[in-house]
């Protein structure tokens, strides 16, 4: 009975969800989230025939991170400045703190705008923790495309619009007719 | 018939058909986040109810073993036992029974349904190199390292492709802990612990020589005492024996 273990390809995207490291892979027939913490890792799969939906929402994290990283590295540059005249090695300490500070903002700005990124199948919606950045969320989102259409068929723009038109109308329909079972 | 409309994860509004599958990020028309909806044929699927398994109406028709009143429609390919469409459970084209499930499941020999791992190599690795730190844990934790290793070597590791190098670390530096605990243990035995067992060093033969200049003696003693302390006794009970004669 035992399986042969499938092998897995390492997909864009990990994070840091509390204690534990999140990375995604992409296997034969389904999505893996390994969520390590240190001794132990924990799977999570997605097969690739039941996922209905991916959504990347931007957040506004990007700014508020730039904003801080940006207050503290002008925190440190202004007085910095000013010690420079009168106590170089003190200017220099304060200088190279807000450098580093500068260096982190140049990394954030360079990584792009933060989001959330959720996966949607029939009975859950979970949230990807490894795909934080918009980016980077694209990245994976091309890489699983062509396998989830692999799975399940294209859906062209025309089968699209025509299934939504048939949920719009069931919806409309329900909205009038609380109580009875549309056709 | 599927009814579902694809909403707003913020606001829960429904969106409408220009905002999905767009391949770039787009505002909600009613609440202004930007986001990108990607939607596949799964999304539009109704969800198929199980079926529960025909009853049997022909006298001598193979029923299930689980409910001897249903017809058979398949067998368990790991215990051949004859399974209704309610008992069988299909894993990767493999028709399977409950009991099989859930005892592959159990010793980890279905890899389809593995939830958890216990990463063997990560925990020795860690037992090797963190009790350096307070270097003399590692008396406890250098064996304990290696019967990690010997332990984990065979067992399953992560899911994803790992090799085996932080097995051979942490052994590396197991063997090399143990090794230098050797080295101390062994100077600790064989160092020296009783003077009166050795010969009388080079300076107290110099004493001896010139008993006329007792000066020269008792700096040469007081070198004794400071290079050689354990010695001093037996050459002080020596220098008496002299004096008394």
């Amino acid at each position: 009975m035992a399986d042969v273990p499938p092998t897995y390809r390492r997909l864009p995207g990990r994070g840091i969800n509390l204690a534990s490291y999140v990375r995604l892979y992409e296997g034969p027939d389904h999505l893996l989230q390994v969520t390590a913490t240190g001794y132990s890792e924990s799977y999570k799969r997605f097969f690739y025939r039941d996922i209905q939906a991916l959504l990347i929402r931007r957040t506004r994290w990007f700014e508020y991170f730039a904003a801080g990283l940006g207050v503290l590295t002008l925190l440190l540059a202004l007085p910095a400045m000013l010690a420079f005249a009168s106590n170089r090695e003190t200017g220099i300490v304060l200088f190279f703190v807000a450098g580093i500070f500068l260096a982190l903002l140049l990394g954030h700005w360079l990584l792009g705008p933060t989001c959330v990124c959720e996966i949607q199948t029939a009975v859950q919606t979970e949230r990807l923790f490894g795909l934080s950045r918009v980016r980077r969320a694209q990245k994976f989102l091309g890489r699983l495309k062509p396998l989830i259409d692999a799975a399940q068929g294209p859906l062209t723009s025309a089968d699209l619009s025509a299934h939504l038109s048939e949920a719009w109308q069931a919806s409309a329909f329900e909205a009038a007719h609380p109580s009875a079972e549309p056709s | 018939m599927p009814r579902r409309l694809a909403v707003c994860p913020e606001c829960r509004t429904p969106l409408p058909d220009a905002a999905l599958n767009t391949s770039t990020l787009a505002p909600c028309a009613s609440c202004g986040t930007r986001l990108q909806v990607e939607v596949f044929p799964a999304f539009f699927r109704s969800i198929s109810t199980g079926s529960a398994g025909e009853t049997i109406v022909v006298e001598g028709e193979a029923g299930c073993f689980f409910h001897p009143d249903k017809k058979a429609v398949v067998h368990c390919a790991e215990c051949g036992r004859f399974l209704c469409a309610l008992c069988d459970l299909e894993l990767n084209g493999r028709h399977l029974c409950p009991g099989c499930l859930e005892s592959g499941q159990r010793k980890g020999r279905l890899v389809e349904l593995e939830k958890r791992r216990t990463l063997y190599d990560s925990a020795a690795l860690t037992l090797a190199f963190l009790p350096v730190l307070i270097w003399p844990v590692t008396l406890l934790t250098a064996p304990l390292t290696v019967i990690l290793v010997i332990n984990g070597w065979r067992k399953p590791g992560s899911l994803v492709q790992r090799t085996r190098v932080r097995f051979v670390l942490a052994l590396l530096m197991a063997v090399a802990q143990i090794g230098a605990w050797g080295v101390f243990f062994y100077f600790l035995i064989r160092s020296p612990q009783h003077g009166a067992d050795l010969p009388l060093p080079k300076y107290s033969q110099v004493g001896r020589a010139c008993p006329s200049a007792p000066r020269l003696a008792m700096g040469c003693e007081r070198r004794a005492e400071t290079d050689a302390p354990h010695l001093v006794g037996s050459r002080r009970s020596y220098m008496d024996s002299r004096h008394d004669r």
